[in-house]
């Protein structure tokens, strides 16, 4: 009995990890005023690329996969860059060409993906992240398997929560970053470069959201899958939202949506008289209620989505 | 000749459309290239596979039928100055909807029946788009991200209900619904060229009437131009949000239930994944391509349509990945978008 607690609470982490790097670059993202829902063509992106470079070489052993990542987050900035220069340069539409990205990054990589490996369908493993158990922690009973036996992505990404709360809400530049999405007008007027600051924050979540594609080819499993992401993007956006755009809460907000995946995996369709869809949409009901107020309290950046142009 | 977007040869939104189409095709094919494939037979298998026979002319006409639903949803939502990107969730629920409504009233007259499916997938489709609209009508919630959520409960909904729900069949066997006994009447014998068709046509000529003639088509005009050539914040519109969304929710709905009794095989089934290319996503880039105009929407659906109808032949005859029509559609929505743009900033110029 514990012992499936314990498996479900562990893969809860690990379907945590992948929503909650893209949420953490997407925070800094709409701190900053600007919404990329593109993102989820950005890790399906990062994904493939994670996956191939990876593949191509695999005769580097350990250093594959990490190669393989910062491919993935490489390419995931220059992704960044074609959305940045269309809503922050044309001032387009950022939901529409968020959208265009999408359907752009998902058409490019099935296309190389067939390329390379034929439809048929035959997948090739990739050198991927071995699980690094923490020396004695891991050894506790229970706790030990929940926390301590993870591959190194998911350590340094929940470790990189506290650093991150603190670099946006107690530096200079971090409050810098919350004023372009707030008042770019009076941040302007102050002497921040408001685009600038856009589009570094746009690199990171594309850096973000393409390391998290790969974390999906690298760590969670050894292949790749051209629709693999499975709206992770989405509910990403979901999770900035649910967390309050604040990185810690963000990471609660992946547990939640990470256990209902976990959850319906283990269970099979009617175990315990739930469907596993219902588990499933659960999150998204969540996410309407918080936003709506009636699930704690929150607000959108004020100038989230408005195009800033210097008068 | 002047290249400038304001005045000049490229100011025609047709001119502007068909170079839109024209650069996509040249961009295509130095991707075509780059992956190694010869852009000029994949084109001209495309350009066959779609137009090549009367029956494929057809099946353009079938696959245009939901993006122009859907693309006519969105761009009414557009023009009151509001971001439907729920068309998608808003087909299912019509569909699903439509089939609860095929099952339970299997014993009504065929037409009555058909009647009903329609317009409970049409109202089905307008409530769940108006929940949206309801939220940033007195919550202030930002459509954009509530339609995307309704999206995904939509599609899980309806995961269910085919497996292990209410529709399923009832033999119990596989995830899909019971089969629907009516249809809507084939139009031509041989094709799947069906009477929804035609439903669709007459809705959008209906609503450039609606646009072009009355005083509420040139209000909405009026804040539609505004709204694409400019910023989405500052345009009031909180009274009129939940009907503007209910209204643009009803045509994505009614897209559902006019596949599901228009199209074989006439029944729901467990869909996939939620897919990039479904036509709720396709509706955004077929309005925008035809810069919100009914009559533009219409050539515009039949555009993706064949796109659709081609890249099956292209991908049987030369191994091209169906899937390089998402790219031609994604290069096609930011061309638009750009050229949006630029537009934009002749008028500041100029201004």
């Amino acid at each position: 009995m514990f012992d499936i607690i314990s498996e479900i609470l562990a893969a809860t982490i690990r379907q945590g990890t992948p929503l909650l790097m893209i949420a953490l670059g997407e925070i800094y993202v709409e701190r900053s005023g600007v919404i990329n829902i593109g993102i989820e063509g950005n890790a399906i992106t990062g994904a493939f690329i994670g996956w191939f470079v990876s593949l191509k070489l695999s005769s580097w052993g350990m250093l594959a996969p990490v190669a393989g990542l910062i491919a993935s987050a490489s390419v995931g900035m220059i992704v960044a860059i074609i959305f940045s220069f269309f809503v922050l340069r044309l001032k387009t539409d950022q939901v529409v060409t968020g959208t265009g990205i999408n359907l752009l990054a998902f058409g490019l990589v099935h296309l190389l993906y067939t390329q390379l490996v034929g439809e048929t369908g035959k997948a090739l493993k990739s050198s991927i992240f071995n699980t690094i158990p923490v020396p004695i922690l891991a050894q506790i009973p229970i706790l030990g398997q929940i926390f301590f036996q993870h591959n190194i992505l998911v350590y340094i990404t929940f470790l990189s929560l506290p650093i991150l709360y603190i670099h946006l809400f107690r530096t200079r530049y971090g409050l810098s970053i919350q004023s372009c999405g707030e008042h770019p007008k009076a941040a302007d007027t102050l002497g921040i470069k408001v685009s600038e600051l856009q589009t570094k924050c746009l690199l990171f979540g594309g850096a973000m959201a393409g390391m998290a594609g790969a974390y999906l080819s690298l760590a969670h499993v050894p292949y790749f899958n051209p629709d693999m992401t499975a709206g992770r993007g989405f509910i990403g956006l979901a999770i900035v939202i649910f967390g309050g755009w604040h990185p810690i809460k963000a990471g609660g907000a992946a547990l939640v949506f990470g256990f209902g995946s976990a959850l319906s995996d283990r269970l099979q369709a009617r175990m315990l008289g739930i469907p596993h869809q219902f588990l499933q949409l659960l999150p998204y009901v969540l996410t309407l209620l918080v936003l709506a107020g009636l699930l704690g309290r929150t607000r959108a950046p004020s100038a989230l989505a408005v195009p800033f142009r210097r008068e | 000749m002047s290249l400038s977007t304001k005045s000049g040869l490229l100011a025609h939104p047709i001119v502007q459309a068909i170079s839109i189409v024209l650069l996509s095709l040249v961009i295509n094919s130095i991707i075509l290239l780059a992956c190694n494939y010869n852009p000029a037979t994949a084109f001209s298998a495309l350009f066959n596979g779609a137009f090549g026979s009367f029956r494929s002319v057809c099946e353009i006409f079938v696959r245009a039928c939901p993006l122009l639903f859907t693309g006519l949803a969105v761009s009414f939502a557009f023009q009151c100055g509001v971001w439907n990107i729920g068309a998608e969730g808003q087909y299912f629920v019509g569909s699903m909807v439509a089939t609860w409504m095929g099952v339970a009233g299997k014993d009504l007259p065929p037409f009555t029946l058909i009647l009903l499916i329609l317009t409970s997938g049409c109202l089905f489709g307008g409530l769940w788009s108006a929940i949206a609209g309801l939220l940033k009508a007195h919550r202030g919630v930002q459509e954009v991200i509530s339609t995307i959520m309704l999206n995904y409960i939509a599609f899980y909904l309806l995961s269910y209900a085919v497996d292990g729900g209410p529709l399923q069949e009832s033999a119990k066997y596989y995830p899909q619904s019971e089969l629907i006994h009516v249809h809507l009447p084939i139009l031509l014998d041989k094709t799947r060229l069906h009477m929804g068709v035609l439903l669709a046509i007459a809705l959008a000529l209906g609503s450039h009437s609606l646009l072009m003639s009355t005083t509420i088509g040139y209000r909405l005009r009026a804040v539609g131009h505004n709204v694409f050539a400019s910023r989405v914040s500052g345009i009031n519109v909180s009274k009129n949000i939940t009907l503007a969304m209910f209204i643009s929710g009803s045509l994505a709905g009614l897209a559902g239930s006019v596949d599901l009794i228009g199209v074989s095989p006439y029944r729901l089934f467990q869909p996939g994944g939620m897919s990039m290319l479904g036509p709720g996503f396709i509706g955004i880039a077929v309005a925008l391509l035809a810069r919100l105009n009914p009559i533009g929407i219409i050539f515009s659906a039949l555009l993706f349509g064949g796109l659709q109808v081609g890249a099956d032949a292209m991908q049987l005859i030369e191994g091209v990945p169906a899937k390089l029509t998402s790219v031609i559609q994604a290069t096609v929505l930011l061309l638009v978008l750009g050229f949006a743009a630029i537009e934009q900033k002749d008028t500041i110029i100029e201004g």
